[in-house]
């Protein structure tokens, strides 16, 4: 579904000459308003999708995203609310379902609010436009002496005030504006003010529902057996096994497929029972023989030794300047290393879970924890033969998402249980279910080398990346790193270096593999920054200083490889290295970096630029007699352009935090025989609260730039941060990744 | 048939003993508040109290339960949202929300037993609570809080 700009004459011409159509300046095809009678006491006064007025004056505004914790339940009706000058209390929200109404609805890539900031002031705004002019109107006043406040419209001069509810059938009637009124920011009441999440009283009240707790009448549930390896293929099963288990009514084929379309699940054996206990019981017990196929070999060591290899020699240019070979042949000092970083799950708190209902006539429905209603409905409708419109897909609150709720494989699972097994069924997955069978955060390997000019500064930059390639679930056969996963931290690097090359190296990819928060970054924002702090040590320079040094002069750029599609850049692909700069300085300024530190404590710095966000972090660590050491302090510094909702935004900086630190300290999954060989919180350890840091503080810079990302940005400076602070610590440098073991290791522990 | 009292009331659960008291909360009495994450005992999603005491219920089973007082989620509030859960909401600690119900069963249990609990006692009432959302710094602030509010005699 693209989301596009369009001229006003193209809009008109959309929407046509019926009258009452807004004006909506972005145009999302089947956004615009339905035609309203003259009475609204029936249908109410709906002006476009995503606002809903009743008779009463009470407004309902649609949430078209999934919530999953990064707070887009808070913050996107506030965005309409605060255009349309509603009175909160009036407001109630809706969770929309999976339709192209509502333009894009995938909540991924940290772009709900970057993506729908513009589009939803413009729904408030059109709205309120409409009910100004009706108020005008109504006391023979031009439009431009009357102002709406809080739920209705007043008039300056006289005094004179009419509530939203007496103008409902009046502007149900108005015709088009000229052109969208919008608000200077400077008038905005809820964006950028701090609110607390809408359903935070239903959380704390276990009154939420997640997708875990989806319950119909008569529903059944259902556990899969899957295969254990990549690909692996039933060669045969023992259904008395499954069937045995109490409470267990049938078991039902999940059918091995082809990798596209995408999300498709594993062939595997859906046992459904009475109850969750009996599911999870009757898949353990049932006994299936696989044929493990040709991923069995696949084990973390002898695949680390292949991705180095892979770097050793030259791969596919996706960004270059000058000539590298020339640039690194000068003279000066001559700087590699090689990074390595491990596989992780998302691991969200709510296991992937979902629960649908194909009915007798061929209709679907689906309730669940996803992360994109839309496309869901869409593939669903693929995977049935049937039109996308017979599918109904209704997100419930996300138990966390971070990237897992993206790929849908366990929709498909409930939807084959419901169709074989008749009746509504919700498919639960275990633990040890999402880490064994995840789609994968890769590991990585990456090269660095650079020669040093006598001024410090690389004359010429060489990076190589090998990683297996999330492009492997659009298109079979791909094998090694794709544009816009380099773009995720390396083509989009701020730095101007006369010759470079950054190249990706052949991976191929023996297990399933995925979006994880911040993605690639996460890897790239660790080599960069270690590269550069390396880079400042052999110039003999402060890692602030240097980085400043090797921006250059402010200038800004078009991302490279970015989608041109405009649905993705809304907002625009534009780097900034200004922004770069000022977040670095902004943050040094802020923890006075350079200061001396109390014995035995150090620390270490990182900045990097994603979803279009600039960040940097200082990590202080103390170092303890026995060698451990302690976290002290995380600072980060966030441009996300303008904040919807500072605290919100604080929120998502403390838990980035904390998510990147378990990357940083203990993130590690391995695989023996094509398996993974972690399955559950005791050996895939994440921070508990007895591990973070006493401080972890956000520091937010005010900009009036358009919203950026905010859920995945301040992840991936958490671990080169750490690992420079390390250094500072040690005088050894970190690269690979978790960073726990590797000190322990390096210090005989 | 095993009976015990949930959240005030006595309830009759027709199931087998062995099934996990979190099962038979969620799947046979609808009380779907308590959450699982891992069924081990790693992440505390299902804490619940039983006859007072902070409990997994994932690993308890329902006939070990049987005849005692059971408290969830859905009964530490019932008169009306407690100090701590108000706490919860001004502090603003809930990200995804979903592992908070037992974050706020093991924070009722220490201030039910450790009214102004120091730093070192809520690291370790809490260490077998996971938050996958990095909620942590709002969790002991809250607790603080919610404290602080008790003590003051705002309860």
């Amino acid at each position: 579904m693209a989301m596009r700009k369009v001229s006003r004459r193209e809009l008109l011409q959309a929407t046509g000459a019926a009258g009452g159509l807004l004006a909506l300046g972005v145009y999302v095809p089947g956004c615009q308003q339905r035609p309203s009678p003259g009475n609204v006491g029936s249908t109410g006064f709906k002006p476009n999708v995503f606002v809903a007025f009743d008779a009463s004056g009470d407004v309902t505004i649609t949430v078209s995203r999934s919530e999953m914790g990064q707070g887009v339940r808070t913050s996107l009706p506030r965005i309409v609310a605060d255009e349309l000058e509603a009175d909160l209390a009036r407001v109630s929200l809706k969770q929309s379902i999976g339709d192209p109404i509502y333009g894009d609805q995938n909540t991924d890539g940290s772009k709900t609010v970057r993506m729908m900031f513009t589009p939803l002031r413009e729904a408030g705004a059109a709205a309120r436009n409409l009910l100004e002019q009706a108020a005008a109107d109504t006391w023979g006043v031009p439009i431009d002496e009357v102002t709406a406040r809080n739920h209705g419209v007043e008039h300056g001069a006289t005094g004179r005030r009419i509530e939203y509810a007496e103008l409902l059938n009046a502007a149900a009637e108005m015709p088009l504006p000229a052109s969208l009124r919008l608000k200077d920011p400077a008038e905005f009441r809820y964006i950028g003010r701090s609110a607390t999440g809408v359903d935070n009283e239903a959380i704390v009240t276990g009154a939420a529902i997640y997708g875990y707790d989806f319950t119909l009448p008569g529903m059944k549930y259902a556990c899969v057996a899957r295969a254990p390896v990549f690909d692996a293929r039933i060669r045969d099963y023992d259904p008395a096994t499954g069937l045995a288990v109490p409470g267990v009514s049938a078991l039902c084929h999940i059918p091995h497929t082809a990798h596209t379309p995408e999300f498709v699940p594993q062939e595997g054996i859906a046992v459904v029972a009475d109850s969750s206990w009996a599911a999870i019981r009757g898949r353990d017990a049932l006994v299936v023989d696989w044929d493990l196929g040709a991923n069995a070999d696949y084990n973390t060591a002898d695949y680390r030794r292949e991705l180095a290899e892979s770097v050793r020699s030259p791969g596919t240019v996706h960004r270059s300047a000058g000539n590298v070979e020339a640039g690194l042949a000068a003279e000066g000092t001559l700087l590699e290393a090689t990074w390595e970083t491990a596989m992780l799950a998302q691991a969200p708190m709510e296991p992937p879970v979902a629960t649908a209902w194909v009915h007798e006539n061929g209709d679907c429905e689906i309730w669940g924890s996803i992360q994109d209603v839309q496309d869901t409905q869409r593939l669903v409708g693929l995977w049935l033969g049937i039109d996308p419109s017979r599918v109904r897909v209704q997100a419930t609150l996300l138990g966390g998402g971070f990237g897992r709720k993206s790929q849908t494989d366990y929709v498909f699972e409930a939807v084959e249980a419901s169709r074989q097994a008749g009746g509504p069924v919700k498919l639960i997955w275990t633990r040890e279910d999402d880490i064994r069978h995840c789609y994968y955060h890769s590991e990585a390997v990456q090269l660095m080398r650079a020669r040093l000019g006598e001024d410090g500064l690389p004359t010429g930059w060489l990076m190589r990346a090998a990683y297996p390639t999330i492009d492997w679930m659009f298109q079979a056969g791909r094998e090694e790193p794709m544009d816009w996963e380099l773009g995720m931290g390396w083509t989009n690097m701020p730095f101007e270096v006369p010759n470079f090359s950054i190249e990706g190296c052949r991976a191929r990819v023996p297990i399933r593999i995925g979006w994880l928060r911040s993605v690639c970054n996460v890897w790239h924002a660790f080599s960069i920054n270690g590269f550069v702090d390396e880079m400042a040590a052999a110039a003999g320079e402060d890692p602030v200083a240097y980085r400043l040094r090797l921006l250059g002069k402010d200038r800004t750029f078009d991302a490279p490889n970015e989608p041109q599609d405009p649905m993705e850049s809304f907002n625009g692909t534009t780097v900034d290295t200004g922004r770069y700069r000022r977040v670095l300085q902004f943050l040094a300024e802020r923890t006075d970096w350079g200061k001396p530190l109390p014995e035995g404590h150090y620390r270490g710095i990182a900045v990097h630029n994603s979803f279009y966000s600039y960040t940097a972090s200082v990590v202080e660590i103390a170092v303890q007699p026995d060698g451990s050491f302690r976290i002290v302090s995380v600072d980060t510094a966030v441009d996300c352009g303008r904040i919807v909702n500072p605290d919100g935004v604080t929120a998502q900086v403390e838990g980035a935090t904390i998510y990147g630190l378990s990357i940083a300290l203990h993130g590690e999954l391995t695989a023996s025989e094509g398996r993974v060989q972690q399955s559950n919180f005791s050996d895939y350890r994440i921070l508990r609260i007895h591990e973070i840091p006493g401080i972890i503080r956000a520091h937010l810079v005010e900009s009036d730039a358009p919203p950026s990302g905010i859920g995945e940005p301040p992840t991936p400076v958490i671990a080169p941060a750490l690992a420079s602070a390390l250094h500072a610590a040690s005088g050894r440098r970190y690269r690979r990744l978790p960073l726990l073991a590797d000190w322990n290791a390096s210090r005989g522990q | 048939m095993v009976t015990l009292t949930v959240n005030g009331s006595e309830r009759d659960v027709d199931a087998d003993g062995d099934m996990p008291l979190l099962w038979a909360l969620r799947d046979e009495l609808g009380l779907t508040g308590t959450k699982y994450g891992c069924g081990v005992g790693a992440c505390g999603a299902c804490t619940v109290h039983v006859d007072g005491q902070p409990t997994r219920a994932c690993l308890t089973p329902l006939a070990a339960a049987a005849g005692r007082s059971v408290i969830t989620i859905e009964g530490l509030g019932a008169d009306g949202l407690t100090v701590l859960q108000q706490a919860w909401i001004d502090e603003n600690v809930p990200q995804c929300g979903y592992c908070q119900a037992g974050q706020l069963m093991s924070a009722a249990a220490l201030l039910a037993r450790s009214p102004d609990p120091s730093d070192a006692d809520i690291d370790a009432a809490m260490a077998g609570n996971l938050c996958r959302c990095g909620t942590y710094p709002r969790i002991r602030k809250a607790i603080r809080t919610a404290a602080g509010r008790m003590n003051d005699g705002n309860a």
